[in-house]
């Protein structure tokens, strides 16, 4: 968990990495059909607002970017899969 | 268990409906099951039941900040003034477990499992009349 959240702090105080890591999440959302919508807490988003909060790297963005790195993390750890 | 599930709108409703596969599972190994569903989500049955049944595990959905969780209509159940009993938490809110965990956990709460972001899943409004029947719905992300 500190492993994590310290790791996390490395790549968002890195202007390269974390440039990298929004490039990644934009490419995910941009994947994403048009017709989802995305509740965070008491907000909900479409892609298109969506792509708007990661761009400006507001809190809701930032949560996009986390959560992204957190599941390249479990998956490259094999945590994701270790179930099946 | 003592479950509260207000109903109130789009996220609730989500996380209402898919915490009926729990309360299910609870109920086939003979668990009591308390179930303070839609409006019952509120403060007075909560400590009502909270007090009376002194359930070991209580399990929230409903929106929640740093210090409080809420119920139905977004009214708080819980904050940091409440007097926990010896159960163990499993808050299903945002933020909660920030600073109302930690403040839960030093007046004697067993236990607090919750979240220190936004509770976030994505859904796809063409089954918000049927949640249960939405196949992106079931898996929050954080």
């Amino acid at each position: 968990m500190n492993n994590q959240k310290g790791l996390t702090e490395d790549i968002f105080s890195n202007p390269v990495f974390r440039e990298q890591l929004k490039a990644i999440v934009l490419e995910r959302v941009n994947v994403m059909p048009k017709t989802l919508r995305i509740a965070v807490g008491s907000e909900e988003f479409n892609k298109n607002d969506l792509i708007e909060h990661i761009k400006d790297e507001d809190e809701v963005g930032k949560q996009m970017m986390v959560m992204e790195l957190g599941f390249l993390q479990a998956l490259t750890s094999g945590a994701i899969y270790a179930h099946e | 268990m003592l479950v509260t599930r207000p109903d109130h709108e789009i996220v609730t409703k989500y996380c209402c409906i898919w915490s009926k596969d729990i309360i299910k599972l609870a109920n086939q190994k003979s668990i009591a099951v308390y179930d303070l569903k839609g409006k019952k989500a509120n403060r007075k049955k909560f400590e009502s039941y909270t007090k009376s049944k002194n359930p070991s595990l209580i399990f929230f959905n409903g929106h929640g900040t740093t210090e409080i969780i809420k119920g139905y209509d977004n009214q708080p159940l819980m904050d940091g003034q409440s007097i926990p009993s010896k159960s163990i938490i499993y808050a299903r809110s945002c933020d909660a477990a920030q600073s109302l965990g930690p403040t839960l956990i030093q007046k004697g709460l067993r236990a607090f499992i919750g979240y220190m972001r936004k509770f976030t899943f994505f859904y796809d409004p063409a089954f918000i009349l049927k949640p249960v029947n939405d196949p992106i719905g079931k898996y929050p992300i954080l």
